[in-house]
């Protein structure tokens, strides 16, 4: 370590300039960030409700339901200038680009319509086609509206003094989000808005728009945060350099995470706006570990030898830096795991969360190793006030002092008492938490869209939708009287709970034409026992209705039943509770002909909390795993593990505690706090072993050695937690959002907590329990720098395994491209076996040894095949080496021939050595030169896949490739192709092929490799099968093998 | 010799049906592992052809061949091979089995060079199987086989190569001399022919630099040896006899070549010129001085069906018709000389064409082969089509068609227009 610290401070201005051009590098790839919007990026895409919410998407349209709620000042809603406002706001929207046409409804929707008997049957019309002008006209609307309940609550209040139109909106695309959506609705809104009336708006995009907006704040936040930051660390030292030195660090290590994000194409979501903070404190935080440290050798430098200045200075940077790089290294790469641990999270949100913390912490590391000694060392030394100064004795020493004096003597006890104490209180607080996830929670009740909602909640059903959908075995099932009843018995038995304000479902309007069918009596207000006469209803019906009016209620071929559950609340632990109900009342009602699901957006929340819980404590469970882990590695001591975790446990318990106790949700944005708290809290534990270590190592008084401990390294945790603190508190300000509050309290309390945890519970356990490896024979190498080589190598390894997390669902076009990277390898090796069937069941094999190897591009390959058998071709070698811009250059070695030949390159259409891939399908079909769509996603051997539909773009990449289509499913977890189905030029199917026993061979790098090629042709029965043997990776292969030399040569 | 023809006659009826049983199970032990670790491949072929190619008139003949070749590694950065055939070329009739060594040398790699040492085919030039450079191995142009390639021979020689990046740069040493067999009418009674070999062939020597793997592959080389065809001059001529002597002159030839391919199509150009001993041309037994070029591409369309065309010209310095040749014996063989070393005109031009297909994953192939001389009008047709039965079995048929005056190079062919079939085991 000393000998490297040497070299950089040598070589500063080498160092210093590498620093800057790769911050500059990556300060350039910042601008690649991609920052998505979509509430999908929290949402566990593999739960239950989640699943049923995309299929009921799917099936009937959107998810994203916007209710405008028009009341008049006076009166009901039935008078023409009301009237004219609903078909205005309706118009609007009908023509508003990503509302669901179909799905709009209001008195004046075309899908709204009024089902009357006639005495030649049923009669079917829109309930409002024009507004009513005359007395008679609104009273037949009025009539009408009464006639038929299944409006009623959902467009107009049962008491008739609020009117509604509700839009539903497909998911947002591109850039803009939900705040695109509502700029599109708020201008339509706005227009009615006057004095005769109140007009509200609500639903789900309103909520998603408001977290887009108060999330920007960030913008000014973060740079109050450092300043704030900077001011604490300026009143810990004292020194200008204290105060620049740990923000340099800290802003280049977030201009490096953001840089690195681009550069990989991590996509980051506004749910992590937060993150850069955290980074900038924990950089300060080593920063600050550093700088305490360079004070201390500077100070001693100056009084115990006759270095002059700069020279004192100069080694007092090498002298810091190699007592305490192994320190930080260790804290750093510990906190850096953990955080790349939260990969293995379900929501996308939180897995960016952790990569980015992970990276952000790396480049920390690296900037503190590399760039900050190579500056302080070429910065004037400290003068003598500035030394002074930050030597003078201040409220930071009284605290560390005394909590010396309680940890190394008599009062231990009293810190025991004290721990045992907050325990129970923590743990009794810890039961009282409840899960809950109402994004509407995350905003303050007075704001004005909050009373907009709660307006509307009171007047209608309810803004917050959930599906109940009925899935039947085979088309029609819906009709049968049985399953309806069962909706119906459903629909009953859910408008007896609290909080649910309506139900809709195609059983309110087969009703209400059973009772129009009999002369409107009220006998009939039901379900008819027979089913013929259901479907004779429905023929009827769409007589004079429209093809689309039941969109909403049933699938086009009444397999699936969508019953609208209107809740007033966006509790997800009320609406767990309901869920709960249901399932337990409706499988006796629905028989087995049947299934259901349940969605709907009010149902994601539930989704998020079933996975919080159980991930919460997995994701707990596992940093402090790694931590263990890894600190036992490091400290050699399985006790030196769990005792840095006891902080930890402290900060995990108060922070649960604290939340129990005062009524604060666990939700999505307070569960990342924990895994935080734990991943910071490691360091301060981590610093302070070290340093005592250190201090007994030299053998003097143990008392002494435990003071010089806390004066230091105990100082500077405190600086560090509070300096953490300090910038999370200007979260503080960010009133009417309570999610930053959030952040701002608990970020704070775990701060203190870990940090007092490890100056009073882990000193005092160290102190109690003489563990050897403080007290012991502590190794007088010093440096673990094989250890620490283990780390980073971990790291490594473990960072780059997220070259797959998207923050948010990723396009079609991105799964294409990193999917026509997941099999390019560095270099590889491997032996090949060529299975030719013909349809009749005849076998030709054919042998090869390969060898590729990419060029520096990083797409094109240059591919060496050497066949080995039949006997006929044996000995023929081919090189391709390929081109993406223009051709590729193909030789053959034909061993007959005595010589190399230079070959036309192949179409990429051309059969692959006579099987039935073609060139195409081995070099990669370039990405760019298709029009990709992912179509859906489905299990495919077990596997989550996406399946892409590829387009070629024009009819020249047509005719080159022969196909018309191509659809792929690809792994979702690593991005490998494992079945293709071509269509050819004619749009006939042409070929299927599957690819099996998928293996990581270049873990680094995050490459995968099918071991087993299959492609049969659906036109001629020609089936080809491609067994790999012995396929290795980064081998190191020779350029050699790509020339013509070793194509003559014998093997 | 009866023996030895009906023994490769059973080996070529049995072995065959013995190697089914291989072909489930391949040998791991006793000889089987030799075989691979001497990496021992082969043929066996037994075939029907037409007509032989030796202007004889003999027809219907029944050929029978083993092929062998081992290719050990003897260590890391040396390798052995050696290369063989033992046939018989007319079965049925009273023909002798025969056996030659086509190639035996060891390749040695000493970090940048390269070094081959022993008996080795040597085949130079880029253009499409008319090559002006390729005059360094010989080849026995009347053995009976399909492939043109199959009817090359190796000499002894000392090959050092020295890569440098793409750039190889080879030096040769030819110490052993194999002409060319060509086919000659034999002259009938009382006149005979003879060949005469060079007296010393260990000067003969070759050099060659090559570009290979950028965007263009490209040669110049210098060889300096003897003729592997031979000049036809008049030898001892005595009132009961005349010897027609087949001799072998030095020539040097000065040749470069390039392939590269533009889009689709891969574009192919050589040429030579051959210095000769008969500089002025006013020697009819000795070739003139000429310059051989050939220019051509190639592209594949629909997946297989390759196209090639190409167009060569040879124009002969200091030359001299061999009709205007005074002595009436004399003009008979300068015109026969001529007609066999393509030089009956001062300027020659003409086209050849191959189009080739596969069918059946590659496993049906078929191809015309064809070349047209525009000065004469003599042309050739090579039509060839070989089904792999199965990853062994192999089944070839074909014909060469040669028309055109008998007076031309193509023409004087005509009585070795054949058809052939060819059933070949490969292991």
């Amino acid at each position: 370590m000393r000998l490297y610290v040497a070299w950089v401070v040598r070589h500063r201005l080498v160092v210093i300039t590498l620093a800057l051009l790769v911050t500059v590098v990556l300060a350039v790839q910042v601008k690649n960030l991609k920052v998505v919007i979509d509430p999908d990026t929290v949402l566990p895409q593999q739960h239950p409700y989640v699943l049923a919410t995309n299929l009921v998407e799917k099936v009937f349209g959107s998810r994203y339901v916007v209710a405008i709620g028009i009341t008049p000042k006076d009166g009901d809603v039935f008078r023409p200038e009301v009237l004219a406002k609903v078909q205005r706001v309706t118009a609007a929207l009908v023509s508003t680009p990503g509302v669901v046409k179909g799905n709009v409804l209001s008195l004046s929707a075309r899908k709204a319509k009024n089902i009357a008997g006639t005495a030649d049957g049923m009669e079917v019309r829109p309930l409002m086609e024009t507004v009513p002008q005359t007395p008679q006209a609104i009273d037949a609307l009025r009539r009408a509206v009464r006639a038929n309940p299944a409006y009623l609550d959902a467009i107009v209040s049962k008491d008739e003094r609020t009117v509604a139109v509700i839009a539903e909106f497909k998911r947002p695309e591109g850039k803009g989000g939900f705040r695109a959506i509502m700029e599109k609705v708020r201008p339509i809104v706005d227009r009615e808005r006057d004095d005769s009336v109140q007009v509200a708006v609500s639903g789900l995009p309103v909520f998603l728009d408001q977290l887009e907006k108060y999330s920007q704040r960030m913008g000014f936040l973060f740079p109050l945060a450092v300043l704030i930051t900077g001011l604490i660390h300026y009143e810990a030292f004292r020194t200008i350099q204290g105060l620049v030195l740990p923000l340099v660090t800290a802003l280049l290590a977030v201009i490096w995470g953001l840089g690195v994000m681009g550069l990989g194409g991590v996509p980051m979501d506004v749910f992590n706006s937060t993150t850069p903070i955290l980074i900038l404190a924990v950089a300060a935080g080593h920063a600050v570990q550093i700088l305490k440290r360079y004070y201390e050798e500077y100070g001693r430098l100056r009084q115990t030898t006759t270095l002059a200045p700069s020279e004192a200075n100069r080694a007092a940077v090498v002298e810091s830096v190699t007592r305490i790089g192994p320190a930080m290294l260790t804290a750093g790469i510990v906190a850096a795991l953990g955080f790349f641990s939260l990969i293995v999270f379900q929501i996308t949100t939180i897995r960016t969360f952790g990569v980015f913390t992970g990276i952000g912490i790396v480049s920390a590391l690296i900037l503190e190793m590399t760039f900050i000694p190579a500056l302080r060392s070429l910065l004037p030394a400290p003068k003598e006030r500035e030394s002074r100064r930050e030597r003078e004795r201040r409220v930071w020493d009284r605290i560390t002092e005394t909590i010396a004096a309680w940890v190394s003597g008599p009062r231990r006890r009293r810190i025991y008492m004290g721990t045992g104490l907050l325990l129970v209180l923590w743990a009794a607080g810890a039961t009282q938490v409840v899960v809950d996830n109402s994004q509407k929670s995350y905003f303050f009740s007075g704001l004005a869209f909050r009373r907009e909602d709660d307006a509307l909640n009171e007047r209608l059903g309810g803004t917050n939708i959930l599906y109940l959908m009925i899935e039947g075995k085979e088309d029609d099932a819906i009709k049968e009287p049985r399953v309806l009843g069962a909706m119906e018995a459903a629909q009953r038995f859910l408008e007896g709970q609290p909080h649910v304000g309506k139900t809709l479902s195609i059983v309110d309007f087969i009703k209400r034409m059973n009772r129009a069918m009999h002369g409107d009596d009220p006998a009939y207000d039901r379900i008819p026992d027979n089913r013929d006469l259901i479907s004779q209803y429905l023929l009827l019906y769409s007589m004079s209705g429209e093809p689309g009016d039941f969109d909403s209620y049933v699938d086009y071929g009444y397999r699936y039943a969508n019953v609208l559950i209107f809740l007033k609340t966006s509790s997800s632990s009320y609406i767990q509770g309901l869920v709960d109900k249901l399932q337990a009342f409706l499988p006796g009602q629905l028989g087995d002909r049947v299934t259901f699901r349940i969605g709907g957006g009010a149902s994601q929340g539930m989704a998020i909390n079933e996975v919080m819980v159980h991930g919460k404590i997995l994701n707990i469970i596992q940093i402090g795993a790694v931590i263990l882990v890894i600190t036992s590695l490091v400290f050699r001591s399985l006790l030196a593990g769990i005792l840095v975790l006891v902080p930890l446990i402290l900060a995990v318990l108060a922070n649960f505690g604290f939340m129990g106790l005062t009524g604060m949700r666990l939700n999505i944005a307070t569960a990342v706090i924990s895994a935080m708290a734990v991943g910071i809290g490691a360091d301060y534990a981590i610093y302070f072993i070290y340093r005592l270590r250190e201090e007994l190592a030299r053998g003097g008084d143990e008392v002494a050695a435990v003071r010089t401990a806390y004066t230091t390294a105990g100082k500077a945790i405190l600086f560090v937690a509070s300096a953490i603190s300090g910038g999370y508190a200007v979260l503080l300000l960010s009133y009417g959002f309570y999610l930053h509050m959030w952040y701002a309290i608990q970020i704070a309390t775990a701060m203190l907590v870990s940090a007092l945890g490890a100056l009073t519970l882990l000193p005092s356990l160290i102190l109690t329990f003489r563990p050897r490896f403080v007290f012991g024979e502590v190794r007088q190498r010093g440096t673990p720098a094989v250890e620490i080589a283990t780390l980073l190598a971990v790291t490594l390894g473990l960072g780059l395994t997220f070259g797959h997390t998207w923050a948010a669902d990723p396009t079609a076009k991105e799964i294409m491209e990193k999917n026509f990277v997941v099999s390019k390898f560095v270099d590889s090796t491997s032996d090949a076996t060529f299975t030719l069937i013909n349809k009749t069941g005849q076998e030709r094999v054919r042998k090869t040894f390969g060898t590729s190897k990419l060029q520096p591009n990083g797409i094109d390959n240059r591919r060496m095949v050497r066949f080995l058998s039949p006997p006929d071709v044996k000995g023929t070698v081919t090189l391709l080496v390929e081109h993406s811009d223009t051709d590729d250059d193909i030789w053959i070695y034909l061993p007959a021939l005595k010589k190399v030949r230079r070959l036309v390159a192949s179409n990429k259409k051309d059969s692959f050595v006579g099987t039935d891939f073609s060139y195409g399908d081995v070099i990669g079909h370039k990405v760019e030169e298709w029009g990709h769509r992912l179509v859906r996603e489905e299990q495919l051997d077990g596997q989550p896949c996406y399946v892409i539909e590829s387009i070629p773009k024009n009819d020249t990449v047509k005719s080159n490739s022969g196909l018309s289509k191509r659809l792929s499913w690809i792994r979702k977890d690593n991005l490998l192709t494992i079945k293709g189905e071509f269509w050819d030029q004619a749009g006939e199917p042409l070929k299927t092929s599957r690819f099996t026993d998928v293996r990581l061979l270049d873990p680094a790098r995050g490459r995968w490799q099918a071991m087993q090629f299959e492609a049969e042709n659906l036109q001629t029965g020609h089936r080809t099968i491609i067994r790999f043997e012995n396929y290795k990776v980064n081998q190191q292969v020779k350029d050699e093998f790509f020339t013509t030399r070793y194509m003559e040569r014998e093997p | 010799m009866r023996w030895r023809r009906w023994a490769l006659l059973a080996v070529a009826l049995l072995s065959p049906a013995l190697a089914v049983a291989e072909e489930t199970e391949p040998p791991r032990e006793g000889l089987g592992r030799l075989a691979q670790q001497a990496n021992l491949s082969g043929s066996i072929r037994g075939g029907y052809w037409s007509s032989s190619r030796e202007l004889d008139d003999r027809e219907h003949l029944a050929t029978a061949s083993l092929w062998l070749k081992v290719a050990p590694k003897l260590w890391p950065d040396a390798s052995l091979l050696i290369e063989g055939w033992v046939r018989n070329e007319d079965l049925v009739h009273e023909e002798a089995t025969d056996g030659a060594l086509r190639e035996g040398y060891v390749d040695l790699a000493l970090g940048p060079l390269d070094l081959r040492l022993g008996r080795q085919i040597i085949v130079w030039g880029r253009a499409d199987r008319i090559n002006p450079t390729d005059n360094l191995s010989p080849r026995d142009f009347t053995l009976l086989v399909p492939d043109d390639d199959d009817q090359r021979l190796g000499a002894a020689a000392v090959k050092a190569t020295y890569h440098l990046g793409g750039l190889a740069i080879s030096g040769l040493w030819l110490p052993e001399f194999i002409p060319n067999t060509i086919p000659i009418r034999r002259p009938l009674p009382p006149a005979t022919i003879r060949e005469r070999m060079p007296d010393s062939t260990l000067g003969q020597w070759a050099a060659r630099i090559e570009q290979t793997g950028e965007a263009v592959d490209w040669s110049v080389s210098y060889f300096d040896g003897f003729d592997l065809s031979p000049d036809a001059g008049l030898g001892l001529v005595t009132p009961s006899s005349v010897e027609v002597l087949l001799r072998h002159h030095q020539i040097r030839v000065i040749g470069a070549d390039a392939a590269a391919t533009v889009g689709r199509y891969g574009l192919r150009a050589e040429a030579a010129y051959t210095f000769t001993e008969d500089a002025r041309g006013d020697r009819p037994d000795v070739k003139n001085p000429f310059f051989f070029l050939v220019l051509g591409g190639d592209r594949t369309f629909i997946e297989y069906l390759n196209i090639n065309v190409q167009y060569f010209t040879r124009v002969i310095y200091g030359f001299r018709s061999p009709f205007e040749v005074q002595n009436a014996l004399q003009r008979a063989l300068a015109i026969q000389q001529a007609v066999v070393t393509n030089q009956l005109d001062q300027v020659q031009h003409g086209i050849s064409l191959r189009v080739s297909y596969k069918w059946f994953h590659e496993t049906l192939e078929a191809e015309l082969a064809s070349a047209l001389s525009l000065t004469r009008l003599d042309y050739t047709l090579r039509p060839k089509v070989t089904y792999a039965l199965t990853d062994r079995w192999k089944a070839i048929v074909g014909a060469d068609v040669f028309g055109g005056d008998r007076v031309s190079f193509f023409g004087n062919l005509r009585d070795n227009t054949t058809a052939y079939a060819e059933l070949r085991w490969s292991f």
